[in-house]
Formats: C-alpha cells, structure tokens, sequence
C-alpha cells in the first residue's frame, strides 16, 4: 500500500505498540474488554451499503487503525491489515469484546442501528480523540456517498490525502524525558457496591441537557463543566452509596487528560494520561459545594504540563527498562496485569471521560442529531461516565455493570434541582 | 427504566421514545421503532462443559487418592509424584491443543518443551541416568524442528507463522550441548547431532531465506 511510506509504519508494514496501548491486551477479558464507543446519531436511518463504502474508502485513510494486532516472542505488534473491515449490525449491548476472527481482523467494529453509527474501538489503538476523527471522517464520507455535499474541516480527514507521519507518531516517546515524576502507589479507592450484571451486558443511561444552561451552572461556581461533572460524581456516590458515612478510602475519580492541549502533537493514536481526583469522607455531612471545591482545586494542581510528562517519562522509562524488555511477553502479561490490579483500577472507583465539544462543518451539522460516547465499564468498578457536546446539548452517558441505579438516578436528579431540564434514555427498560 | 417519583423532587424526563412505560396511554404501537438499542441477541455465550469438568475431576481423584495411598504406606518413595507429574504431563499435551484453537508450530514447541521438562523430571526422579538428557532430548528437538522445517516446505504460503516457533526450535537444539560440557549427557553423539542438526537449519535458514524473513524475525523478536 502506498500509505506505508508515508507512515511511522516499519518497512515490514508494522508498528510497535504505544505506551499507553501495552496495557490493555495484557488487562483485557470478558469483563473489561477496553473498548470504547463513539457514535453519531443522524437524522435519518442508515443505509448499511452506503456505510460499507464510505468504510472501504475511509479505513486505508487511518494507516494506524488499520491493522490486527500480533503476538511477538517479547511485545505485542501491530501489523497491516489488506482485508477490508466490514460493518455490521448492532445487535449487542455496546461496547463487547471484539474477537479477533469478527472483523477480518481489525481491531474496531462499525455497526449501525436505525439512525446510529457506531464506531468501538479497542483502546490499545487509539484514544477518543483519534476515534472520534476517525468517526466523523466516515460520517463525512457516507454523507457524500449519499450526495449531500463535500465537508472539510481540521477534524475531518480528507481520504484522497496521504497520511502525514505526524498522525502516526508515537507521541508518548517524542514528549517523554529522563525525568519521572509519577507516585505508582497512591491509596486505594472506595469502590461501588451493587449487583453485578452478566460480563455480556452493558447498561447505558444518556442524559441529555441543555449545554449552555450547563455552562452557565458551571459558571456560577467558576468552575469547568468537567470538574462540576466529576464533584458531582463523586457528590452522588458519597450521598447513596456511603450515606454520609465514614468511608476509609477516599472516593476518586479517574480523568483522563488530552496530552493534546499540551502538547503541538497531531497523532491519531494513544496521546492521554489521567488524574485521579478524589476525596476522603470522615463521617461529617458534606456539601456539594465543599466537594467541588476540593475537585477544582485538585485539577488546578494536577493537570499540568510538567506534572504530565514526569507522568508520561514514568511509564515510558518504565517501558525502556531493559528488564522489562528482556522479559517474554507471556511474562510481561502477568506482571502488567498485577500492576494494573495493584497501582491502576484500585487507585479509583470510577472513571469520567469528559470528549469535550464536537464541531463539525456547519453545512454536515444539518444531517446530525447528536454525538454519544460510549465507555466499557471494568468489571472492577462497576460503572463509568463519559461527556460530550454538540451544538447545543451536552450528552452525559453513564456505563455500569450492576443492576442498581441510584447513582445516576442521584446525578440528574440533583441537576433537574438546579434548574436544569434533563432527558434520559437507556438501553435499559 | 424505573424512576420513582415519590419523593416529590422534580424528575428528569424519561425519554418516551426510549421508556415507553414513562408514557402511560401513549400508542404502544408507536414505539415499537423508537427504541434506539437492540434488544441484545442470544444467551450468555456461556458453555458448561461437561467432559471437561468429568476429566478434570477424574485427574484431581486419581492424584489425591495416589497421594493418600502414597502417604499411608509410605516405605520412603514418594511414587505417587509419577502418577501427579505424568497426569500434568498428560493435560499438557493433550489439553493444550484441544481447548483452545491453537497453531501448528504452537503445539509441537509446546509440547517438545513438556516433554523434555517431563523426560528430564522422569530421569531425575527414578535416579535412571543415561536416557532421557542423553538420548531423548536431542532427538526431541531434532524431531520437532524437522517437522517444523516440513511443514514449512509445504505451506510456502504460510512460512511467516512458523519462523518464530523455527527459530525456538533451532535455539534449544544447541541446549543438549550444555549436557555433554557439564557430563550430564554420555555418550555425546546425540547431543552433538541436535546441535550440528540445528546449525544446518539455521545456516539453510540464512542461505535460502531472503529479507522478508529477516524483517519477520526483526518483527517477532522486536524488544
């Protein structure tokens, strides 16, 4: 393929996978497949034809998407895929495991359900940012299969271009340093307690609000719109899960963080870290105000550039350990598993992946009713909550793996109270 | 989805096109297309494998109650570990290639290396030197790289899912020579033969191969 060339790929048409991707086959199972979804819900239902097409001239467009991953004797590695990735029809509940075999070896499955466009994609690709471009360039191409029009726009690719080497980088390694600066070991977090639903199931709950009216909440108390989402998750597990009471491990939240804000990376592959923002509860009442002014001030401290790459140069210097590279990859499984175990899931009790806002080219925006984003929920943590934004809603979708929904059903409540009129749809009924 | 409203706090509104039961005396009908997720399809996915688990508890009762035994009479030898490491050895080179979808150059490595730690285990345990390093490790590994290097000539096509498992092969058969230098091997000559055995096939590996070989290897190996 004459992509190659013009690519991070190797001579031999492969990649090495990148830091934050080396986690996820050694941690990925039957109840944390660590796939996530984006979706974009048009205004009319798909035509699976059209979708197939705009799929075949869309894929070769992403040459670090377009690959099967292989077992080496020491890493995992990605390798061109020739095949043609296929789209289904959903018929799952979002977010399943992707086997191998499914889709002609790829790594991402397309699927549609009467309006809906579903991109899920396992996370050792990319990160939502690079899903997300994937998606709405496959959105674009299918809209102009169906003769509404040329879209370009910085977030849409155009698929007669040739891929620029900076979109495959493996940016981790471009920004990382000889200086860590990253605690492995941080408190364990309290985590959720429920019902468990079976490993295959998934529940989803949107809700949709108003954007501006959310803003301007999030205003009133000078804060982001992400740091008011993640205090009030935290507001909401603290009021049903913990009642009030003492809780001797804090409540945290895991957030991921766009390297891209910080850094002049244009990668389509993995380019986030993360913060855990929490708060320990002593047995006093708190308000909601208290807990969002502990969360706003935690992110001020935490995300920042500097702090970010000691975080990066940790995991990447962790990675160059020549011990580690020694290791077989069967041995390296284990070990990554244990640590994920030991220093990543216990280290918070949910996660809260804030996508941001979603433009696109004003004359597409007519054919679009909304954008979802979709997160696998660990079997660990039992639940998830993910944002995104487009045009003038704000879709908060929460993915859980138990039965109860007293979190959720506390979030949007207390939302409602403020003023704010929210919409909810499940995949529950 | 069930949201009470006793409390009397105000309610996020349910979505009728995805709750219909939040829209009492709506037209059943009309919702029938509004749902926007599939009801999921099939069952769990989960098998309950009965000749599995009728082995597996077949192999715990055989080594326990050879242990229980063992212990009871003990007269200073401790035979039931043959019966334990033999039953392993067992679930080893059958279990593995038939419980999960495994490649060819896969099993004959996995299997060449359980037998070799079994044989070597087996000489060991029964104080019986002079056949298991001596004679039937090398010709192990000779065997399982010849196949190997068949099964290569054959499916040309498919030589790149065998060049890792060729290369492991080719790198044990030089172990039986760590037998002959610290004795634990006599006579040498089979141990020799593996060696000289696995030097063809890797001068025959660089001499026919060309560079697409090489890079598959640089992939495999990559650190």
């Amino acid at each position: 393929m004459a992509f190659m060339a013009y690519t991070n790929m190797n001579e031999n048409n492969w990649y090495k996978l990148d830091n934050a991707a080396k986690i996820y086959p050694a941690i990925s199972g039957p109840g944390s497949s660590s796939i996530f979804r984006v979706a974009a819900l048009l205004k009319q239902d798909v035509d699976p034809q059209v979708l197939q097409e705009a799929l075949a001239l869309t894929a070769p467009r992403f040459p670090a998407l377009s690959v099967r991953m292989k077992r080496g004797l020491f890493w995992y590695y990605f390798e061109f895929n020739p095949e043609i990735p296929l789209v289904t029809v959903e018929k799952a509940p979002p977010c399943r495991p992707i086997k191998p075999d499914e889709n002609n070896g790829y790594l991402f499955r397309v699927s549609y359900y009467k309006k809906r466009i579903s991109l899920e994609i396992f996370h050792a690709l990319t990160d939502g940012t690079g899903a997300l471009i994937f998606l709405k360039t496959l959105v674009s191409q299918y809209l102009t299969l169906l003769g509404h029009g040329v879209f370009t726009y910085a977030g849409i690719l155009d698929c007669e271009d040739y891929p620029s080497v900076s979109e495959t980088e493996d940016s981790f390694r471009k920004y990382s340093g000889p200086k860590s600066n990253s605690k492995w070991k941080e408190e364990k977090a309290y985590h959720v307690n429920g019902t468990k639903m079976p490993s295959e199931y998934l529940g989803v709950v949107h809700g949709i609000i108003p954007l501006n009216d959310f803003i301007k909440l999030a205003r009133e108390s000078n804060v982001t719109l992400t740091m008011y989402i993640t205090a009030l998750i935290i507001y909401s597990i603290y009021r049903t899960q913990l009642n009030n009471r003492r809780s001797y491990a804090p409540v945290k939240v895991s957030v991921p963080v766009n390297l891209r804000q910080y850094f002049p990376s244009k990668t389509l592959r993995n380019f986030s870290s993360f913060v855990n923002i929490g708060m320990s509860f002593d047995g006093q009442e708190y308000t909601f105000e208290q807990i969002l002014n502990t969360v706003s001030q935690a992110m001020k401290s935490e995300v920042q550039p500097d702090k970010l790459i000691g975080k990066i140069s940790a995991n990447v210097n962790a990675e160059k350990n020549i011990f580690m590279r020694l290791a077989p990859l069967i041995l390296k499984n284990v070990v990554l598993r244990t640590a994920y175990n030991a220093y990543g899931v216990s280290q918070f009790t949910c996660s809260f992946s804030n996508l941001g806002a979603i433009k696109l080219p004003e004359e597409m925006e007519q054919y679009i009713e909304r954008f979802e984003f979709v997160l696998g929920a660990p079997a660990a943590n039992m639940i998830n909550c993910t944002a995104c934004s487009f045009k003038d809603d704000l879709i908060i979708t929460f993915t859980k793996m138990m039965h109860e929904t007293d979190i959720e059903k506390f979030f949007f409540r207390y939302l409602t109270q403020q003023g704010l009129s929210v919409t909810i749809e499940t995949n529950r009924g | 989805m069930k949201l009470d409203t006793a409390d009397g706090v105000s309610e996020p509104v349910l979505d009728k096109e995805i709750c219909p039961d939040g829209l009492a005396g709506a037209d059943a009908a009309d919702f029938e297309d509004w749902s926007r997720y599939p009801s999921p399809e099939g069952g769990s996915g989960y098998r309950y494998n009965f000749l599995l688990r009728l082995f597996i508890f077949i192999s715990i009762v055989v080594g326990s109650t050879c242990l229980l035994i063992n212990l009871l009479t003990y007269e200073g030898n401790l035979w039931s570990l043959y019966v334990i490491g033999s039953l392993l050895y067992a679930w080893v080179v059958i279990g593995y290639p038939l419980l999960r979808k495994r490649k060819t150059g896969q099993i004959i490595v996995v299997v060449a290396i359980a037998t070799s730690i079994y044989v070597f285990s087996l000489e060991l345990a029964t104080h019986t030197k002079g056949w298991g390093l001596t004679y039937v490790l090398p010709f192990i590994f000779i065997g399982a790289t010849l196949v190997i290097t068949f099964i290569i000539l054959i499916k040309r096509l498919k030589w790149r899912e065998y060049t890792v498992y060729q290369t492991i092969m080719v790198i044990l058969g030089f172990l039986p020579i760590i037998f002959c230098v610290t004795g634990l091997a006599n006579p040498m000559w089979p141990s020799i033969l593996s060696a000289f055995y696995s030097l063809l096939t890797l001068v025959g590996m660089f001499v026919f191969v060309d560079k697409k070989y090489k890079d598959e290897l640089i992939k495999r190996f990559h650190i």
